[in-house]
């Protein structure tokens, strides 16, 4: 080491920042204390006894660590963090709280290390920082107290699409039966074209609405109910799906290679769905179809990755659907899983069905994500089960 | 699925429960239960003392250390009943007779509910800091040394510590003394726990009042005391072996809730001695 650098008082001036041991041991910004196995205190430094108060001869008058603690922080320390100091372990990050000798609490984040061992192995001087989190804590349950109105929230507004959408499909039928009996009574009467336009208009939109409806019910659906996850084979899924869509999607007849994974069946088979129907809808002639199953790792090497899945281990399963149709324009890329948001306004459909994959991915703890070309085509990729790889 | 639910035949008790056996297995049973917040591995230390004339006994409380999850119902451990029912299983299936019992803790009372249970097992039990109720009761004028706001405080401290049961520990810094069967227990695994499990055990603790179990054991009883002990303070001690009808009561000159971890030598003296 070489000399110290001059200070701004310069030379014979006292250091203003004193590098003395002690100095950096009474004046941490922590506090300091060392203990007996059995938690007496032996030594403490100014900033502990600055925050809580007490007078050092009361802390190092063979007082023992976990009486400074409130009673609910005293049954932790005792009941978690002494057996694993006694066993010779660190404990890292412990939320405690600190009782001042005027009875107000200091919320303090605990750590220790067993400094000493005796001969028979257990230890001798256990080392304990404390660092104040009064503000932290306010901060942290504000935070607890802001999730659960979320999700509170969440759970009303479940509860209300669910509702909205079944309530209000009947008086649309009304409007929809009635319209329809009205042209049926004026028909051959002499009305102005105009007027009878307007009513089958009128007829048209209400079938549109209805779809819409069904499709946020099962939507609104899609929120609630528990997942039940199990190995399912991605051929079979891709079977039922063909199936469902009839005679376009066997006309297309997707290529699949095949894949195990786990995923609730109902909520893949509803993914797929969607995804084949629009590779479907959207071909630009006949429809050319290949869905399969890679690695996110290897999915990271040629699409971008939301961040939501930055903690998901490289090895989990994505399922992919490629389609050579039009294409997505780059501009709306990020808005197609968005609801009721049709990137083609002529296309049939209301905007539900990659919402929907969306909403089923996330609640798997996954997520979906796509890659465009325009006139080349599609790929998009579904997460469903983080934890499998 | 419940362990009622369990066809008994395939039931693999010793998995379940990660039980583990040391010492003469022809000598006198003894099964050693942990308290709430820790494993097996808190035996570490006790465990040579016994083994030289004693069938040794360790197991994990289900849902803690290296019990199988999988048997873990909530619904179920909401009660110490069901830990002592646990342990009656253990007994069963190692076909253990003149048991001698060592709970630290709330497995103290585990110990009486099963003894209480099935009497003509046990031969023996020791209680290390039992409390057979935590909570101050002023319509019986009994003192426990804690007020329900205490427990809640403790609930709160709980869930301010989420991450903390979970995460792998810093690795073993001294080391394992000699002899020390149970060193590869304690792993960067010891004392980790699901704290959803963690905190139910936490309920089913020390919100449980068992006093009225405690006549009803006629078994010979050791109730063994320390100093400073702030969650089993030396009247609720004292409170335990005047009301089982076998009792004695040792004060051992040990400070803190965990003499078999900080005080080994004197545990172990203290057993020999009632034994």
């Amino acid at each position: 080491m070489g000399a110290p650098p001059p200070h701004p008082g310069g030379p014979g001036a006292p250091d203003p920042d004193d590098l003395s041991l002690d100095e950096f041991y009474e004046h941490a910004v922590c506090g300091y204390l060392s203990l007996t196995a059995d938690g007496t205190i032996t030594r403490v430094n100014e900033t502990f006894l600055d925050w809580t108060g007490h007078s050092r001869e009361d802390v190092l008058a063979s007082t023992r660590f976990v009486s400074l603690l409130t009673v609910g922080a005293q049954i932790f320390y005792e009941t978690r963090c002494a057996p694993l100091l006694l066993a010779g372990r660190s404990v890292d990050q412990v939320s405690l709280d600190l009782r001042r000798a005027d009875g107000a609490v200091v919320p303090v984040l605990l750590g220790a290390r067993v400094h000493a061992t005796a001969t028979d192995g257990r230890p001798s001087v256990i080392r304990v920082t404390l660092v104040d989190l009064s503000e932290r804590r306010r901060f942290e349950e504000e935070l607890v107290a802001r999730n659960l109105e979320l999700a509170r929230a969440n759970e009303e507004y479940d509860t209300f699409a669910h509702a909205a959408a079944h309530d209000l499909q009947s008086p649309l039928r009304g409007i929809r039966q009635n319209t329809e009996f009205f042209l049926e009574d004026v028909e051959g009467a002499d009305l102005p074209g105009d007027v009878v336009d307007q009513l089958h208009t009128v007829v048209r939109l209400a079938d549109r609405m209805q779809r819409m409806l069904a499709d946020l019910l099962v939507y609104a659906q899609a929120g609630r109910g528990a997942l039940h996850v199990e190995p399912v084979s991605l051929t079979a899924v891709v079977g039922e799906v063909v199936d469902l869509l009839g005679d376009p999607a066997r006309r297309a007849a997707p290529a699949v290679h095949d894949a195990a994974l786990s995923a609730d069946r109902g909520a893949l088979r509803q993914v797929l769905l969607n995804l084949v129907g629009n590779a479907i809808k959207y071909a630009d002639g006949p429809p050319a179809i290949e869905i399969g199953a890679c690695s996110l790792e290897d999915a990271r090497r040629v699409s971008v990755v939301p961040p939501s899945l930055a903690d998901v281990p490289p090895s989990a399963t994505v399922i992919t659907v490629a389609d050579r149709g039009r294409g997505i324009d780059p501009a709306s890329r990020d808005r197609v899983f968005e609801l009721f948001r049709q990137v083609d306004p002529d296309a049939e459909g209301s905007g539900t069905g990659l919402a929907l994959c969306r909403l089923i991915c996330r609640r798997h703890g996954g997520d979906i994500w796509v890659t465009s070309e325009l006139g080349r085509g599609s790929t998009f990729f579904a997460l469903l089960t983080p934890g499998q790889g | 699925m419940a362990l009622d639910d369990w066809p008994s035949p395939s039931v693999n008790v010793r998995e379940a429960f990660n039980v583990r056996e040391f010492g003469d297995p022809h000598g006198r049973p003894m099964l050693l239960a942990h308290g709430f917040g820790c494993e097996q591995g808190m035996w570490r230390h006790m465990v040579p003392a016994f083994a030289a004339d004693h069938r040794v006994i360790v197991f994990d409380h289900m849902g803690l250390g290296g019990s199988d999850p999988r048997y873990y119902d909530a619904g179920d451990y909401g009660s110490l009943e069901t830990y002592a029912r646990d342990v009656l299983r253990i007994c069963e299936e190692l076909a253990l007779e003149d048991i001698v019992f060592v709970g630290h803790s709330v497995s103290a009372m585990i110990g009486v509910l099963a003894a209480r249970r099935e009497p003509t097992r046990f031969g023996a039990l020791v209680l290390i800091c039992p409390s057979p109720r935590y909570i101050d009761d002023p319509e019986t004028a009994y003192r426990g040394g804690f007020s329900a706001d205490d427990i809640d405080g403790l609930l709160s401290t709980l869930s301010h510590n989420y991450l903390g049961w979970a995460e792998s520990m810093a690795p073993v810094i001294m080391g394992a003394p000699e002899g020390d069967p149970l060193s590869d227990e304690l792993a960067a695994t010891f004392c980790r726990a699901d704290p959803e499990i963690a905190k139910r055990f936490a309920n089913a603790t020390f919100l449980s009042d068992n006093r009225d179990d405690l006549a009803h054991v006629d078994v010979r009883s050791l109730v063994i005391q320390t100093k400073h002990d702030v969650i089993a303070p030396e009247f609720v001690g004292r409170y335990v072996a005047d009301h089982l009808p076998r009792a004695e009561l040792v004060e051992i000159d040990a400070v803190g809730h965990c003499p078999n971890m900080s005080a080994p030598e004197q545990t172990s003296a203290a057993i020999k001695a009632f034994l």
